[in-house]
């Protein structure tokens, strides 16, 4: 589904990814852990086509496409999802609004109808559900007066209405007591299928207690320097960063 | 420039007033950028044109225009009414002997180099009209379609709106543009608010390019009354709004709100001007406006607080997104405060459209382009709020939408 190779990355001149590499497979959840500054939320940004980061180097390629050569919108329209690590206030326009034209225009782009209104509106009930996301919220200005744990939930109720293929989870359990982290599991692991992929960063293990990792990646210094099973989570929980470093020869 | 050049085709119309602008209009020049409140104005592009006056044959099918449930409707093209295209029960006078006596030719509120055009429109207006709302019950609601025809046409237009003691009323103005050329549009508005009356004035500007429209709407207001103008602005060449408003009595409320877009080189200037003549009186102003291209926005909000008007409240609030680079607004305010116990606020802000948000929504799978239309949209949704009514706000929205980045309301 997802395959990165040798991507070099920089914003303001100076190289965040150092050449990564990172396949993921349909079906798969991979996590992504690393420490503060490592180049996590900057892999997720040129991931989504964020125009702040320059891609200097290397290539993606998704479902066959080249997904640096497309649109912010039109990678969203091909599937791709980033939940953000700090969702964007948007104050004057409504969640409803916003989600139903971002629906309405992915199928344009894939050429279906419009979504009906009724349609619209029970998949809004069904998903807020999901994510006990209070259906008020789904009225209000996108993120404007939301708690830290209602903009995480926000990101995942629009991820389940908008059903990707990949979702990027960029520390959407960071700032969650565990009450929170649970319903955040639970949406991800709902939306899980044969067909679509999720890449889950993370700062902490207690995450991947809730959402089982086929593959831990560890994010270093803009290069992905050890990937293992699931237990590889406990043991950096255990042993912090360190011996990573002393490892890789730094 | 002089306006002698300027008028050589124009034929004045024999009132007494007219007669008399066109002679105080003789030896005058327009002004310029070296004039205070012309500032930012460069009038050339509309001077150096030649207009006359023209027929009021017109093919623009106005079935989209009319706002269904106002009854009394009225057709002016390129500054004459059409009667059959028009029809009434109101209180209308019409004609230039109609306005005779109605207006004077220094009825100029704040006399000085914005009067220019006023002066014009009286001088060589070949259409007048007086309108009287003497309802006592319940509002009256007008609607003024504007037809200029370009082709060079010249439209001057007086319009004197009188709103008799606790009258209600509700003008809505489009103006609309058609054929090819350059066209001028120069109306005068004049409002009479008496005591406890209530005036409301929706001007939709929605002309093309190719056109220039000036407005000078003057008020005065009696105790207890209240004016509304609003001005949405987009599509002409030059577009300048003159909106000077005097309370002459206790407790009056004054509200002008507005947004403007801009593309191209379009130039859009409001000038308001709000004279707090008497005590314990309300001002309100609201203008939003967005500039992209090589546009230019200019907003000018003058508030003068007589000394002897105690217990006043004045707002102002200027807000701008500029779209692109070479956009520019020029946004002030001008506070004139001889009494003490006064309270005013303003703000002018000019920024960009929030990156952030931007690629948020784009994230999500929507168009730049819809995404932009989104966050203007919302940033001028504020001024939408000030109308009465949500229907009068979705129609407002519907007119200007092929104008102003706006959404549809749904
Ligand atoms: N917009 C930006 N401008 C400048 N530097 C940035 C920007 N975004 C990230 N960085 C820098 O890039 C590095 C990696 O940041 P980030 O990808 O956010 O790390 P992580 O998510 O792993 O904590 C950090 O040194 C950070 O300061
Ligand atoms: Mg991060």
């Amino acid at each position: 589904m997802l395959k990165i190779n040798n991507l070099h990355a920089q914003v303001e001149g100076k190289e965040i990814l150092k050449g990564l590499n990172l396949e993921v497979k349909a079906g798969e959840v991979h996590a992504i852990m690393g420490p503060n500054g490592a180049g996590k939320s900057t892999l997720a940004s040129v991931l989504a086509g964020n125009e702040d980061f320059e891609v200097t180097d290397g290539s993606v390629d998704f479902e066959g496409k080249d997904l640096l050569e497309l649109e912010t919108d039109e990678r969203a329209k091909e599937g791709l999802f980033l939940a953000f690590q700090y969702p964007v206030e948007i104050p004057g326009v409504s969640n409803i609004n916003f989600l139903k034209t971002a629906i309405n225009e992915k199928r344009e782009y894939q050429g279906k109808e419009a979504i009906s209104a009724k349609d619209f509106m029970a998949m809004v009930r069904e998903k807020s559900k999901l994510v006990e996301l209070d259906s008020k919220l789904a009225n209000r200005s996108v993120n404007v007066g939301f708690s830290g744990g209602e903009k995480k939930r926000n990101e995942i109720f629009q991820m389940a209405m908008l059903e990707p293929k990949l979702s990027v989870l960029d520390e959407t359990d960071s700032g969650l007591d565990i009450d929170a982290l649970r319903i955040v599991a639970k949406g991800v692991n709902e939306l899980k299928k044969e067909d679509t992929a999720s890449i889950v960063i993370t700062h902490y293990q207690r995450l991947l207690d809730y959402i089982v990792p086929d593959y831990v990646h560890v994010l270093y210094d803009g290069k992905i320097v050890k990937s293992g099973p699931k237990e590889l989570a406990l043991e950096l929980e255990e042993k912090g960063y360190d011996w990573i470093k002393e490892e890789i020869g730094q | 420039m002089s306006v002698t050049e300027f008028v050589k085709n124009l034929q004045a119309n024999n009132s007494a007033f007219g007669k008399k602008s066109a002679s105080l209009l003789e030896g005058k020049d327009f002004p310029t950028t070296r004039d205070e409140y012309w500032k930012y104005t460069r009038l050339r592009k509309l001077t150096k044109n030649e207009f006359t006056q023209s027929g009021k044959d017109f093919s623009s099918d106005l079935s989209g225009v009319w706002k269904e449930d106002y009854s009394n409707r009225l057709v002016i093209v390129n500054g004459k009414i059409d009667e059959s295209a028009s029809k009434y029960d109101l209180s209308i006078s019409k004609g230039i002997q109609s306005i005779e006596g109605e207006i004077k030719e220094n009825d100029n509120i704040n006399a000085g180099d914005d009067q220019i055009f006023s002066m014009i429109s009286k001088a060589y207006a070949e259409d007048a009209l007086v309108i009287d709302f003497n309802n006592q019950k319940e509002r009256d609601l007008l609607q003024i379609v504007f037809v200029n025809t370009r082709n060079s046409a010249i439209a001057n237009t007086l319009i004197k709106i009188k709103a008799s003691k606790n009258a209600n009323a509700r003008i809505i103005c489009n103006y609309i543009s058609e054929g090819a050329g350059v066209g001028f549009t120069n109306t005068y508005f004049n409002l009479e608010a008496d005591e406890n009356s209530n005036i409301e004035l929706v001007n939709l500007q929605a002309e093309e390019a190719g056109t220039f429209h000036i407005q000078s709407v003057n008020g005065t207001q009696e105790k207890d009354s209240k004016i509304s103008v609003w001005n949405f602005s987009s599509g002409a060449d030059l577009i300048r709004n003159n909106v000077n408003i005097r309370q002459n009595g206790k407790g009056c409320d004054t509200h002008v709100n507005g947004m403007y877009y801009g593309e191209e080189k379009q130039h859009i200037d409001n000038h308001i001007f709000i004279d707090h003549a008497s005590e314990d009186c309300e001002s309100n102003e609201l203008f939003k406006g967005v500039m992209n291209g090589q546009s230019t926005g200019v907003f000018n909000g003058r508030v003068i607080v007589r000394k002897d008007s105690q217990r006043i409240n004045a707002y102002q609030q200027n807000s701008n997104i500029l779209l692109s680079e070479k956009a520019t607004i020029n946004s002030k305010p001008e506070l004139e405060i001889y009494a003490d116990d006064v309270k005013c606020s303003h703000g002018s802000v000019t920024g960009q459209l929030d990156a952030k948000a931007l690629f948020y929504l784009k994230a999500r799978g929507i168009s730049e382009e819809r995404a932009k239309k989104m966050l203007v949209s919302s940033f001028l949704e504020e001024v939408i709020e000030t109308l009465p009514e949500d229907e009068l706000k979705n129609y407002v929205v519907s007119q200007m939408v092929s104008r102003i980045q706006l959404l549809d309301h749904e």
